[in-house]
């Protein structure tokens, strides 16, 4: 069971990594839309 | 395949015992259970959907016959454009991310969503997004009115006041979008089952999966068109005012840069559904399992390079017209794949039609055909006559209807038994598939004619030559409007005093992880990941070897 | 109600046709049948009824008989795919059913097949992108245009301008249709109710036309079947289409791009004459301009500013302020008793002439003439019971300018 509760837990840091990177890449593709529109 | 009782579900069970649901209403607003939350996505989902449609019921009765008798034409354009969002982000785009919410963690043998606290903002967002943008109507100078591709400048500057809560509204179903999206991308990619490779997992998870990077590529493009719109309006900048500089065909490039692969985030977790329930119907594993997830994600990648076909019109230059033709009518071979894909499943299986069939059967054959109108529009000198007509309605409401919705219902009807325990009732199911399918063709079919035969679309009145088939469209509309009032009562009746099941399979040839676990799905599951011969076993695209 | 107009009777024999098919339908106990005899019937109409409102109309040019020829091309190879691949899906619900005995068998993969229902499509395609892209390429053929005609869209009417002889009008839905067309009216429709105009565009026929598409305000669409032209009419830039009429008539088509209230009433009506017509309607245009523009030098009695008031306040102001005066309460002001109507001439004057910043009303003064404006604002005075007894002369206007 521990062992499982360190696995559950090790996928949980890898989640929330990925979740940051994705959310930054969505953030950068908001600034490029208005910058680009803006740059025309 | 026996079902039996594993070891692991024995533990499950106790363990549930403990930590069950609280009691109460707090229960849903604090909860962070990917069962709940998908529950509740379902429930917004489906109120939204009786919302929207009974402003297509408005506008059906408007155009019952020509000339104006119940609403006025700025009203009216209030309808078709509220009618619109509500059905897309309201009704469909929650309504798959609640069944991804029940069923990827299931799917991939995961305790839960990667992060369920942000779970519980996403879903909550939604229902004060959604009242904002309904509490437009009642402000001064009426909702928004510009159709649901609110092009500027009709939607900056010769918008009413309102807009400004239009744009609020839109940017918040926009972050709920993308933090579902971010929670199903951490999901898939981090929580599986250590066993399960990508390509174990079935097909409903790798197309949600692809659907969730289209909504982190498309979302923020909105966010961002619907900003410079804000401060248009507000603060003085001319992005899409041509008398400041700006460019208001920009807005149409910048809008379907979002719109078209947000037709493809409505209809690919759609083919997940229906990947997964004909080969339960048909016994019959899925014929080309890596080809429909080579399809899927090409069909994703050519959605970002084919906006401009709704821009045919607008001006284009003639090589910009044929790179997107081109371009789009591609778009029909991998879309063309799944198709043949699905009825080669079916081929020499051993059929039977319960009711998540016949609606999977349905979504084949009448998303093909609004796959065939999407093609001709897709010949940019074709596009001409069909651009901006009820050919067009006829075309997205194929696809959206009778594929998106369909494969919802679909959805609903196959696992529904698993998450309550109860079984619908199969004579009213197919009473309300046949009325439903009967009446949504007669409410579309007849709207080819009258885009061929010149009626634009997003008029509230027509001339007289077009009376004839609104009246057999309006007809149509209203039977089909009402059969949501008997699914209705399906849904209702089978959650509280359907006939309870208790096999783990529901259904005799089901594969899949969500299959394994007790019936009706307990309030927590695979607090230990299935093992690798499970999964192998359980993967319904591999043959039962 | 489903038989009205003669041109639709055979339409409504089909119609009834269907819904008796569908009726028949509940009886079929096959699912698949059923579904087939839906597709199948649904596609029939099409080709079998071509000229009946089911389908697009050949029209009168070049470039609309190469869209209706494509159009069948690419409809018959959907009809095509559709018979192959509903054929394969229905045959098999029907033999390979489990109630029938069949056994699953257990095939689930094939990179040859997966190869060929890549290719066989790929071929499809191509073979129809061809014909698809030699009638863009006519299309879009700029050669030297022997008249322009600038369209530009107003919300919510068209104004014409012919570049090569001065002639410039709006055209406004018709009197009648707009009459008919308020809310809650019943009884008959006026003929081409929704697609008649008050001054129609005249062009030559055999002539190589070029439009200029532009727009006063938010986004329109000009769109004439007939002639195989739709085109965005965008504020502040200027699209082009070409045509070339090869038949004398009257072809009829509206606004297709969403700009508003009354997106669904700004008609398109299209004249087609021979060349010696066209030139003597021309003539006839210039007089009629050369006259209203003397019309402005003159004192009007008020009967004269009456009569013509109501022309230009039914063609002009009608659709937002209502044909009896009234608006629509929280979004167009009533004419009836308003403050401006009957408050200062000057107050009057300005708005109409100059509209107001924000809102729908228009700067008509770079709109109509000077006795146009006279005559609408007397109107707009002394109708509606606004009997304020106020007459405006052409050259009170002139002096306002
Ligand atoms: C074979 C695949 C498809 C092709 C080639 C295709 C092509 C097109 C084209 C060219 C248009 C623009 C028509 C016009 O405005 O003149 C269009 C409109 C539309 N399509 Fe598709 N389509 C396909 C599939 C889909 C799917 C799967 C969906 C959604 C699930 C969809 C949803 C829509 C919508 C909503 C519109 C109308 C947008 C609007 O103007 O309001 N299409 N399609
Ligand atoms: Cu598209
Ligand atoms: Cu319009």
């Amino acid at each position: 069971m521990s062992q499982n509760l360190t696995q559950e837990e090790r996928q949980r840091r890898g989640a929330r990594k990925t979740a940051l990177i994705v959310a930054v890449v969505a953030f950068g593709i908001f600034l490029f839309t208005i910058y680009s529109t803006y740059k025309q | 395949m026996a079902t039996t009782t594993s070891d692991v579900q024995i533990d499950i069970d106790a363990h549930d015992a403990h930590h069950g649901p609280e009691k109460g209403l707090l229960r849903w607003v604090k909860t962070t259970n990917h069962k709940d939350i998908g529950t509740l996505y379902l429930w917004f989902a489906f109120t939204m959907l009786l919302i929207g449609g009974a402003m297509a019921m408005v506008i059906r009765a408007e155009l019952f016959q020509p000339g104006l008798q119940l609403v006025e034409p700025q009203f009216f354009n209030q309808m078709t454009t509220l009618h619109g969002l509500i059905m897309v982000f309201g009704a469909i785009m929650p309504a798959f991310v609640g069944l991804a919410n029940w069923q990827i963690p299931l799917m991939i043998g995961a305790p839960d969503m990667a992060l369920p606290r942000m779970n519980n903002w996403s879903f909550w967002i939604l229902p004060f997004a959604g009242v904002m943008l309904l509490s437009t109507l009642f402000m001064k100078g009426g909702g928004p009115a510009f159709g649901w591709t609110f092009y500027a400048p009709l939607s900056t500057t010769f918008a009413p006041e309102s807009t400004d809560f239009f744009i609020f509204a839109i940017h918040m179903l926009g972050f709920s979008s993308i933090m579902g999206a971010i929670n199903i991308i951490a999901t898939v990619m981090n929580m599986r089952a250590p066993d399960m490779k990508l390509m174990d997992m079935p097909l409903f998870v790798w197309t949600w999966l692809i659907t969730a990077f289209l909504l982190i590529a498309a979302m923020p493009v909105l966010a961002g068109a619907v900003t410079m719109m804000l401060t248009d309006r507000n603060f003085g900048t001319s992005f899409f005012d041509a008398a400041g500089g700006g460019d208001p065909v920009m807005f149409q490039h910048i809008f379907w840069f979002f719109g078209h692969p947000e037709v493809y985030i409505m209809i690919l977790p759609a083919f997940g559904v229906i990947s997964q329930i004909i080969p339960t119907f048909a016994r019959k594993p899925l014929f080309g399992y890596s080809s429909m997830v080579y399809a899927t994600a090409s069909i994703a990648l050519l959605s970002f390079v084919v906006w401009a076909h709704h821009m045919f019109l607008t001006g284009m230059p003639i090589a910009g017209q044929m790179y997107f033709m081109y371009a789009t009518i591609m778009i029909s071979v991998p879309t063309g794949v799944k198709v043949f894909n699905w009825v080669t499943t079916m081929w020499r299986g051993s059929l039977t039609f319960e009711t998540p069939m016949l609606w999977a059967i349905a979504f084949v054959i009448l998303f093909t055909i609004g796959g065939f109108s999407g093609l001709m529009l897709g010949i940019a000198p074709a596009d001409i006559q069909y651009h901006d007509t009820y050919f067009v309605v006829a075309h997205f409401h194929y696809v959206l209807v009778t594929g998106a919705l369909f494969s919802i219902i679909a959805a609903v009807y196959y696992w529904l038994p698993k998450w309550c325990g109860r079984m619908y009732n199969e004579k009213l199911a197919r009473i309300h598939f046949w009325w439903a399918v009967i009446s949504v063709n007669v409410l579309f079919f007849p709207q080819h004619f009258l885009g061929l035969a010149g009626m634009p679309r997003r008029i509230p009145d027509y001339a007289t030559q077009f009376a004839d088939f609104n009246m057999i469209s309006s007809i149509g509309g209203f039977a089909f409007g009402s059969s949501f009032l008997l699914l209705t009562y399906i849904i209702v009746s089978c959650i509280r005093s359907g006939e309870p099941i208790e096999d783990e399979r529901v259904w005799e040839s089901a594969k899949g992880l969500e299959w394994t676990v007790a019936t009706p799905a307990p309030y927590h599951t695979f607090n230990e990941p299935p093992q690798k011969d499970k999964i192998l076993s359980e993967s319904s695209h591999v043959g039962a070897h | 109600m489903l038989s009205r107009r003669c041109s639709v009777c055979s339409a409504d024999a089909s119609s009834n046709r269907f819904i008796a098919r569908y009726t028949t339908k509940f009886k079929v106990k096959s699912n698949a049948i059923a579904s087939w005899l839906l597709i199948s019937f649904f596609f029939l109409p099409l080709s079998a009824f071509a000229d009946l409102g089911f389908n697009l109309p050949k029209g009168v040019t070049p470039v609309s008989q190469n869209i209706y020829d494509l159009h069948m091309t690419i409809f018959w190879v959907c009809v095509g795919i559709a018979v192959v691949v509903f054929g394969v899906m229905i045959y098999s619900i029907i033999f390979h059913r489990k109630s029938r005995g069949a056994k699953a068998s257990n095939f689930h993969e094939s990179t040859a097949i997966e190869l060929i229902w890549t290719l066989i499509p790929l071929g499809i395609l191509i073979a129809i992108a061809v014909p698809a892209t030699r009638v863009l390429i006519d299309l879009e053929n700029t050669d030297k245009a022997e008249m322009t005609v600038k369209i530009t869209g107003y919300q919510w009417k068209w104004q014409y301008e012919y570049l090569d002889n001065g002639v410039k009008f709006f055209s406004n839905l018709s009197k009648d249709s707009r009459e008919r067309s308020e809310m809650g009216k019943v009884g008959d429709y006026p003929d081409h109710y929704l697609q008649d105009v008050d001054n129609r565009l005249v062009l030559p026929v055999n002539t190589r036309i070029r439009f200029l598409m532009t727009s006063n305000d938010v986004i329109h669409s000009w769109w004439v079947r007939d002639l195989g032209v739709k085109q965005d009419a965008n504020p502040g830039f200027i699209n082009d289409a070409w045509a070339t009429i090869q038949k004398p008539g009257v072809y009829r088509g509206q606004c297709a791009e969403l700009c508003g209230k009354d997106h669904g009433f700004m008609p398109i009506v299209v004249e087609a004459k021979s060349k010696e017509d066209y030139a003597a309607w021309v003539k006839e245009q210039q007089a009629k301009q050369k006259a209203a523009a003397a019309a402005g030098d003159r004192e009007w009695s008020k009967d004269e500013l009456m009569v013509q008031g109501q022309k230009v306040y039914s063609s002009t102001c009608a659709g937002c302020h209502g044909v009896t005066g009234q608006g629509i309460p929280g979004t167009f002001p009533a004419i009836a008793g308003s403050k401006i109507a009957t408050g200062d001439v000057k107050e009057h004057i300005n708005i109409v002439m100059n509209g107001k910043a924000g809102t729908a009303m228009q700067a008509f003064g770079a709109q109509l003439s000077d006795s146009d404006l006279a005559a609408v604002i007397t109107y707009e005075r002394n109708a509606f019971g606004n009997n304020t007894g106020d007459l405006v002369q052409p050259a009170t206007i002139k002096a306002a300018r």
